[in-house]
């Protein structure tokens, strides 16, 4: 498969990323944490959109994704293709919709930038910005790498589905599940970005499918 | 909205390929070969893209102290493009049609004529409108790779990737769940497990 064709046939997995923040967030009521040191609180918050071929729900509200709907929407088989996010790391929070499929982030609200000067102020948005998506990496580098490994099919999923049909997850068992396998990368910063097309050393650990 | 004020909605790319020796002078030159030129009237051209100042989109004088804060190159993408409203062709076009077939004692245009009066038709419009402008912040982070281009436009995106190659001679390759994963760090055995993946029904009620 070329690139191209990776790029385009594997945006489904943006979607289960989202599903996988989701139901991280709800289960552990919005702990996230990340190897690397990089934790945060995650909520979905006041609109989601689930699609299904061309059914589509768009749900609004105070905390759409736990409402009833939201959950019967997975459970008929759609997909989240945006969500409005919060995180909060430390003392910083933001806000922002994300887009599962193109994994881009719009209407970002940073936090409050004090600087007037135009120069100053590009290099704190930067800075700011860089550090939610340094954030994202992080999360995005634990999903990727349970989504490639064995335990995904195996021990992730029956997890999820049962979150999925309000079932009890037991978060000992998912959390000792989650910890076998290294993210991606190692957790290094994500600001050391390895180039695409060269084959990074194989994590330690992981085991892929 | 953009990189220095305002909203913040951006589309990722990683730009693929060696900075060249010297590339800050280099770059300057190449975005002044490519910088806007606006449109017209008179030339048959429908849009004009290039580069110009991120603050401001009438600064067309491209220098190091507008492109570069330190380690990010920050421009704006000029795109000016000519827009006639419909309604507005219509009726010049029936006005000019009308004088002309009086001119000629006939009563229908060929279709040759038919397209060389509305080009007669466009160009004097043009002439009376001013066209609509549009500009797009661009920042490059020049030490992680990292291109922000604050649109999600899949149109513009395209126009993005013919001038950025042109002027930088390197490629832009879009974020996506793939790309990002192999940017954290996938090995070829990875990548070939990604490359398999099929998507999960997480609705199936099996526990």
């Amino acid at each position: 498969m070329n690139l191209a064709d990776l790029i385009e046939k594997k945006r489904f997995v943006g979607r289960e990323f989202l599903v996988w923040l989701w139901f991280e967030s709800e289960i552990l009521e919005g702990r996230l944490s990340t190897r690397g040191g990089k934790s945060c609180e995650l909520f979905l918050e006041s609109k989601i959109t689930l699609v299904q071929e061309k059914e589509k729900s768009q749900l609004d509200g105070a905390v759409p994704a736990s409402s009833p709907e939201a959950h019967e929407a997975l459970r008929q088989g759609k997909m989240p293709t945006k969500a409005k996010l919060r995180v909060t790391r430390g003392e910083f929070e933001y806000s922002f919709v994300y887009a599962a499929d193109t994994m881009a982030l719009s209407t970002v609200k940073l936090p409050a930038v004090v600087r007037e000067e135009t120069d100053e102020q590009f290099y704190e948005r930067m800075y700011l910005l860089e550090e939610l998506e340094a954030q994202f990496d992080a999360l995005y580098a634990e999903f990727a790498a349970l989504r490639i490994s064995a335990l995904w099919d195996s021990e992730i999923v029956p997890m999820m589905r049962a979150w999925v049909h309000g079932k009890d997850v037991d978060l000992a068992v998912y959390r000792r599940t989650r910890g076998r396998v290294a993210p991606l990368g190692g957790g290094k910063s994500t600001h050391e970005e390895a180039e695409v097309d060269t084959d990074a050393p194989v994590v330690e650990a992981r085991q892929v499918a | 909205m953009g990189a220095l004020k305002g909203s913040i909605s951006f589309t990722k790319f990683k730009a693929r390929g060696e900075l060249p020796e010297g590339f800050r002078d280099t770059f300057i030159e190449r975005l002044r070969l490519r910088a806007f030129r606006p449109l017209s009237p008179l030339e048959d051209a429908p849009q004009s893209v290039g580069w110009c100042s991120i603050e401001n989109l009438l600064d067309l004088e491209i220098d190091h102290g507008k492109v570069y804060f330190e380690t990010y190159l920050n421009i704006g993408l000029r795109i000016d493009t000519w827009v006639i409203p419909g309604s507005l062709f219509k009726a010049h076009f029936a006005e000019a049609e009308r004088e002309h077939l009086a001119k000629k004692g006939r009563e229908k245009l060929g279709r040759q004529e038919k397209e060389e009066l509305k080009a007669v038709v466009t160009k004097r419009l043009r002439a009376q409108l001013m066209p609509v402008s549009k500009l797009i912040d661009l920042s490059w982070n020049l030490d992680t790779g990292a291109v922000r281009f604050w649109s999600q436009s899949a149109r513009l995106h395209e126009l993005l990737d013919e001038i950025f190659e042109d002027t930088f001679k390197l490629t832009l390759l879009p974020e996506s769940p793939y790309t990002t994963a192999a940017r954290l760090g996938l090995s070829e055995l990875e990548s070939n497990v990604f490359a398999e993946l099929k998507p999960t029904a997480f609705h199936v009620a099996v526990f």
